[in-house]
C-alpha cells in the first residue's frame, strides 16, 4: 500500500477530530481517519491506542465503558471541553501550516 | 464538601486487552466482509495492527503511571480540602482560636529566645584547640582558690611528665598614645607559651616568642582583630606597625583572630592588646605574690586525675619550699570547660527546664482547649459521622485543626522569639559570656519548627484518640443535654488542669524566691552613700611618672583643682573601687602581741591605699578618731585607718584606736598608728559578707609595692546635685593637669551598683516573664473547663432554681467546683515549688529555698487566678433562666 506517512503529532489531531460529533470506541476512530483519508494513511493501527490512553491521561478525552449495537464490551471515548478546544487550535495550526508550505512549494524563482 | 474525588477504578490489564481484542475481531470481520478467508483476515488484521502483546503493555503503562498520579492528585486535594475546613472551623471560633496561638506564641517564642541564648553562651565550642585537654591551675588553701605565683608558675612549667605546655597571664589596662587622645584599653599580659598551649589563633602574622617574651627584649604586641580593624585599618595592615604603649614604642608581630580570647576574658569587654608578661625565669619574684593565672595542656596519655595526683604532691613540696604559702596550700585543676562555663551551667538548666515546662504547659493547654472544643461540637461530629465520615477521617480534621493553630502558633512563636531574644540579649548581664554571638540561627529555627510540630501532635492527638472510642451513635441518641458530662471526659480534663497549676506554681514559685532575694539585697546598706557620686579611673604611665612621688604629686595637683570647681563637694582618689575591682588581703601585726603561733592565720584585711577626701566622698561614716588629712604624707609619722570589722575581730573588747599595726611583709616595714576607725563597706557586692578592711594613706604608701597598679587610681568625686553633671568637670580637670593621661570607665556610683546586680535582675526578669505566662496559661485553662461545665450543666442549674436555690447558691458552686479542681494541682505544685526551691538555692538571699511565705502566697495567688477565671462562666451560670433551660428545644 502507497501512502502518506503520519507526522509527527498529527494523529493525535486525527482522533481529536473524529471524536467531533460523538463518542466512538478506538475501532470506530480508527476506521473514521482510515475513511476520511481515502485510505491514504500508512500507519499501525495498534499505534492508535497508546495515543488514545495518552490523551485520556492529559484530560482531553474521557472514556467510559459501554457496548456495542453487536452487544460487544466496548470502549467508548468523548472529547472534554479541553480536548474539543486542543481540537480547534491544532486543526487551525495545521491550517497555517499547510498554507504556508504551499506558498513556499508555489512560489516561482526570483520571486522576491 | 471539598477534598474526595470520585473514586475510580484501578486500570487492568484486562481492560487493555478487551478493547485491543475488539478491534483486531472487528478488523478481521471487515477483511471478511472485502472478501479475504477468515485466516488470512485474521493474518492481515495483525499485520495491519503491530504487535498485540506490546501495544497492550505500552497502553497499561501509560494507564498505570496515569493512576498514580491522580493518586497524589488526590491526597494532596485532600490535605489541602482538610486545611481549608480546618482553617474555616478555626475561623468560625475567633476567641478560642486566639486563645490557641497566644497560648502557642508565647511557649514556643519562649524556648525559641531560650534555646538560641543558651546554644550560644554554653553549647557553642571554645576557641581553643582541644579543649578537653586543658586545665586550669589554682592556689588554693582553706579560705578558698587565688591565682598563681611566678615561682609556682616556674614549677608547674617544669612538670614535662603530666604537661605539655603551660601558659600564664594576668590582665591590666594599657594606655596606647597616638596622634590623638591617648587612648586606655584592656590588655592581656601573658608569656610565649600561651598562645601555643591554648591553640589561639591568628588571622595575621605570628604570635610573640619565648626570646621576644623575656624582660628588656618585650618590644612586641599581638594586637586583636577588632583593634586592628578600629585603629589600623585592618588586620592586613597592623603587622609591622608601631604603638606606643605604656611610654614604650611597641612593634605589632600579629593579629589575633576575632574569636580567639582567653579564660576570663569571655565575660565584659575583652582584651584588646596582647603584651608579652616578660618575666624573669632566674629570678621570680621572692616574694610569692599570687597575681597570674595558669592554663596547662595535659601531656599525650596523662588524664586529669593522674595529673591531680602528681599536683598533690606538688603542691607539699612547694609548700616546703616557699615560706610565704600556707601549710594547708593546695593546687586546683579544674577543666577548662568547667572554668568558663561553670558559673552559668546551673543557670542554664535551671532556664532550659523552665521553657521546657513553659512549653509543656502550652500544649497541655493546647490540648485541654481543642479537648473542651471537641466536646462542644460534639454532636457536629456525631452527625457527620452518620453520614458515613470514617472515625480515622474524623480524626484526621482534628488533627487537621491542630496544625492549622500550631502553624499560627509557630509563626507568631518564631516572632516572639526574635524579639524576646534581642530583648534579653539587651537586658543581660555583662559577666554573660559570648552574650554577643546570641542570635537566630537555622538549629534555633528548626528547633522552633519542630517544638511547634510536637505541639500540634500532642495537642491533636488526645482529642482524635477520645473520638475513635466514643460510641458516636449514642451521642446521636441522646440530644447531648444530659445532667452531667461523662466521668472520663471530665477526669481527662481535671489532669490537664491539675498538671497546669502544678507547673505554673513550681515557677512561679522559684520567681517569688528570686523576687524575696532580690529585695533583700537591694536593701542592704553598702555602707557610704551610692547617690550623688561620680567615679572615673586613671592610669599613669610608668614612663613618665615612675615613682611613688611623682604619682603622689600627679593626685594631688588633680584633687586640688577639682576641690576648687565649686560644684565639687569632696574627691578623692582609691586603690580598689568598692563594688567594682577586688582588693586584695594583706597579713598584718599588732605591737605588743605575741607572734601567732605556726599554723595559725595572722591578722588580715584587705587593704585600700586611699587619698584624703576618699571618706568624705564616699560618706563613709567615721565612727571613732579622726579622719585622713592632707599632713598625712611622707613627712609625718605613719598612720593607717580601720573599718569597724577588723577593730571587733583583732580588737574585741576595744582599744584599736591609738594601736599600731604594720604589713608582716617587709615592704612596708614601719609601726602605723590607728587614727581612725570607719563603718563597714560591703566592697565586694552587697551579698557578701562584710570584710576586715584597712586604710592607707596614699602619701605614705610606698610606690615599689605592687608594682603598676599604684599608677591606676580610681577617683571619686561627690556633687552636690546630680553626679552626671560632673563629667565635663572632671575630663576637663584631667587635660588641665596633664593631658596624656587618658581618662575611662566614668561612670555614677549608682551604674556601678547597677552592674553589680545585673546578673540578680535578669535571673528576675527571666522567672518573673515565666511566672507570668504560666499563670496566664492556668487562667486560659481553668477559664476553658469551667466555662464548659457551665455549658454542660445548664440544665441541672436550671433545675436547682427552679428547686428553690437562688443565684448565690449556683455561684458558689461554681466556684467551690472551680477551686476543687485546683486543689490537687496546687498540692502536687508545692512539691514541685520544693524542688526549685532546692535548684536555687545557691543564688538565694536572705530566704530559704523552703520559705513558707513563698509557697502560701503562690498557692493563694494561683487559687485566687483559678477562682478569677472561672467568675465569669459561674456569674453566667447564676444568670441561668429555669424557663428556658429546662424547655425543650
Amino acid at each position: 500500500m502507497t501512502g502518506v506517512d503520519l507526522l509527527q503529532g498529527t494523529l493525535d489531531l486525527f482522533i481529536l477530530r473524529s471524536l467531533t460529533w460523538g463518542p466512538r470506541h478506538g475501532y470506530e476512530v480508527s476506521r473514521w481517519i482510515r475513511a476520511s483519508s481515502g485510505q491514504a494513511l500508512t500507519v499501525e493501527e495498534g499505534a492508535l491506542y497508546p495515543a488514545l490512553h495518552r490523551l485520556e491521561a492529559r484530560g482531553l478525552v474521557e472514556a467510559e465503558w459501554g457496548v456495542t449495537a453487536q452487544n460487544r464490551r466496548a470502549k467508548y471515548y468523548r472529547l472534554t471541553r479541553a480536548g474539543r478546544e486542543e481540537s480547534k487550535r491544532l486543526a487551525k495550526a495545521w491550517t497555517r501550516y499547510v498554507g504556508v508550505a504551499e506558498r513556499i512549494l508555489d512560489a516561482e524563482a526570483g520571486a522576491e | 464538601m471539598s477534598g474526595a474525588p470520585f473514586e475510580r477504578p484501578e486500570p487492568t490489564r484486562r481492560d487493555v486487552d478487551d478493547e485491543l481484542a475488539l478491534h483486531l475481531e472487528l478488523r478481521t470481520a471487515e477483511l471478511i466482509d472485502e472478501g479475504l478467508s477468515p485466516e488470512e483476515a485474521r493474518a492481515e488484521a495483525l499485520r495491519l495492527f503491530g504487535d498485540p502483546a506490546s501495544r497492550g503493555a505500552e497502553v497499561h503503562r501509560i494507564d498505570r503511571r496515569e493512576a498514580r498520579r491522580r493518586r497524589w492528585r488526590g491526597v494532596v486535594a485532600e490535605w489541602l480540602g482538610d486545611l481549608r475546613h480546618a482553617a474555616r472551623a478555626v475561623a468560625r471560633r475567633p476567641l478560642f482560636a486566639a486563645a490557641a496561638v497566644a497560648i502557642l506564641t508565647v511557649g514556643i517564642g519562649a524556648n525559641t529566645a531560650v534555646f538560641s541564648l543558651v546554644d550560644a553562651v554554653l553549647l557553642d565550642p571554645l576557641p581553643y584547640a582541644d579543649p578537653d585537654r586543658l586545665l586550669i591551675l589554682s592556689s588554693a588553701d582553706a579560705e578558698g582558690t587565688f591565682s598563681v605565683s611566678e615561682q609556682e608558675r616556674l614549677r608547674y612549667r617544669s612538670e614535662r611528665e603530666i604537661f605539655s605546655g603551660v601558659g600564664t597571664w594576668t590582665f591590666g589596662p594599657a594606655t596606647i598614645q597616638g596622634d590623638g587622645e591617648p587612648e586606655r584599653v584592656e590588655a592581656a599580659y601573658l608569656d610565649a607559651a600561651t598562645f601555643a598551649v591554648a591553640g589561639l589563633e591568628l588571622v595575621a602574622g605570628r604570635p610573640f616568642t619565648e626570646a621576644e617574651d623575656a624582660p628588656g627584649t618585650d618590644l612586641v604586641v599581638v594586637v586583636t582583630e577588632g583593634y586592628a580593624r578600629r585603629r589600623l585599618g585592618g588586620a592586613g595592615t597592623a603587622v609591622g606597625r608601631e604603638l606606643l604603649i605604656g611610654g614604650r614604642p611597641l612593634t605589632v608581630v600579629g593579629v589575633l583572630a576575632a574569636e580567639a580570647r582567653l579564660p576570663g576574658d569571655f565575660a565584659g569587654p575583652p582584651s584588646e592588646v596582647y603584651l608579652p608578661l616578660g618575666l624573669d625565669a632566674a629570678a621570680p619574684d621572692p616574694r610569692n605574690i599570687h597575681y597570674l593565672t595558669a592554663m596547662a595542656r595535659l601531656a599525650p596519655g596523662v588524664d586529669r586525675a593522674a595529673a591531680v595526683a602528681r599536683l598533690g604532691i606538688v603542691a607539699r613540696e612547694l609548700e616546703q619550699s616557699i615560706a610565704a604559702l600556707p601549710d594547708d596550700f593546695r593546687i586546683e585543676a579544674i577543666p577548662i570547660r568547667e572554668e568558663v562555663l561553670g558559673p552559668f551551667r546551673t543557670g542554664a538548666v535551671l532556664l532550659l527546664a523552665a521553657v521546657a515546662l513553659l512549653l509543656l504547659l502550652a500544649c497541655t493547654n493546647i490540648a485541654g482547649l481543642l479537648l473542651a472544643n471537641t466536646e462542644a461540637r460534639h454532636q457536629e461530629y456525631a452527625v457527620r459521622a452518620a453520614l458515613g465520615a470514617g472515625a480515622g477521617r474524623l480524626a484526621r480534621h482534628v488533627l487537621a485543626e491542630s496544625t492549622v493553630i500550631a502553624a499560627l502558633g509557630g509563626l507568631g512563636g518564631l516572632a516572639l522569639g526574635y524579639l524576646a531574644l534581642r530583648g534579653l540579649v539587651a537586658a543581660s548581664p555583662p559577666s554573660l559570656p559570648r552574650i554577643g554571638a546570641v542570635g537566630m540561627d537555622w538549629r534555633v529555627v528548626l528547633f522552633g519548627i519542630v517544638a511547634t510540630g510536637l505541639a500540634a501532635t500532642l495537642a491533636g492527638s488526645i482529642p482524635a484518640l477520645r473520638l475513635r472510642h466514643r460510641d458516636l451513635a449514642s451521642v446521636l441518641r441522646s440530644d447531648g443535654r444530659g445532667l452531667t458530662g461523662g466521668r472520663v471526659r471530665h477526669r481527662v480534663r481535671r489532669v490537664l488542669v491539675m498538671g497546669e497549676v502544678a507547673l505554673a506554681i513550681s515557677i512561679a514559685a522559684g520567681a517569688g524566691l528570686v523576687l524575696m532575694s532580690w529585695r533583700n539585697v537591694t536593701s542592704v546598706s553598702p555602707g557610704f552613700e551610692i547617690g550623688g557620686t561620680l567615679t572615673a579611673q586613671l592610669s599613669l604611665p610608668a614612663a613618665s611618672y615612675p615613682d611613688r612621688e611623682t604619682r603622689w604629686r600627679y593626685y594631688r595637683d588633680l584633687l586640688a583643682r577639682l576641690d576648687e570647681a565649686p560644684e565639687v563637694e569632696a574627691a578623692g582618689v582609691v586603690s580598689a573601687l568598692p563594688l567594682d575591682s577586688p582588693a586584695g588581703d594583706w597579713g598584718f601585726l599588732i605591737e605588743g602581741r605575741p607572734p601567732v603561733p605556726e599554723g595559725e592565720r595572722k591578722p588580715f584585711a584587705d587593704r585600700y591605699i586611699v587619698s584624703d577626701g576618699y571618706f568624705e566622698a564616699m560618706r563613709v561614716p567615721l565612727l571613732e578618731g579622726r579622719t585622713l588629712t592632707p599632713t598625712d604624707d611622707a613627712e609625718h609619722p605613719p598612720v593607717v585607718m580601720l573599718n569597724r570589722a577588723v577593730a571587733d575581730r583583732y580588737w574585741p573588747n576595744g582599744g584599736a584606736l591609738g594601736a599600731r599595726i604594720r604589713l608582716s611583709t617587709d615592704l612596708d616595714p614601719v609601726w602605723r598608728e590607728v587614727v581612725g576607725i570607719v563603718g563597714d563597706v560591703r566592697s565586694k557586692g552587697l551579698e557578701q559578707e562584710l570584710r576586715p578592711e584597712f586604710y592607707f594613706p596614699h602619701a605614705q604608701f610606698p610606690a615599689s609595692t605592687g608594682g603598676s597598679a599604684f599608677g591606676t587610681m580610681s577617683l571619686v568625686v561627690r556633687a552636690g546635685g546630680d553626679p552626671s553633671a560632673l563629667t565635663g568637670t572632671v575630663r576637663a580637670a584631667v587635660r588641665e593637669v596633664d593631658p596624656t593621661i587618658p581618662v575611662s570607665r566614668v561612670q555614677t556610683m549608682s551604674s556601678v551598683l547597677e552592674s553589680t546586680l545585673s546578673v540578680r535582675r535578669f535571673q528576675l526578669l527571666l522567672l518573673g516573664f515565666f511566672a507570668v505566662a504560666g499563670l496566664g496559661l492556668v487562667a486560659i485553662g481553668v477559664y476553658g473547663v469551667i466555662a464548659f461545665l457551665v455549658e454542660e450543666r445548664r440544665t441541672e442549674f436550671g433545675l436547682r432554681m427552679a428547686l428553690g436555690s437562688n443565684r448565690t447558691d449556683v455561684l458558689r458552686l461554681v466556684l467551690v467546683d472551680a477551686a476543687r479542681l485546683g486543689l490537687p494541682g496546687i498540692a502536687l505544685g508545692l512539691l514541685g515549688a520544693v524542688t526549685v526551691g532546692r535548684l536555687l538555692r545557691s543564688t538565694l538571699y536572705g530566704v530559704d529555698a523552703l520559705e513558707p511565705w513563698v509557697l502560701v502566697g503562690v498557692a493563694g495567688l494561683v487559687l485566687a487566678v483559678i477562682v478569677g477565671a472561672s467568675l465569669t462562666p459561674a456569674i453566667r451560670a447564676a444568670r441561668t433562666d429555669p424557663g428556658a433551660a429546662l424547655a425543650p428545644e
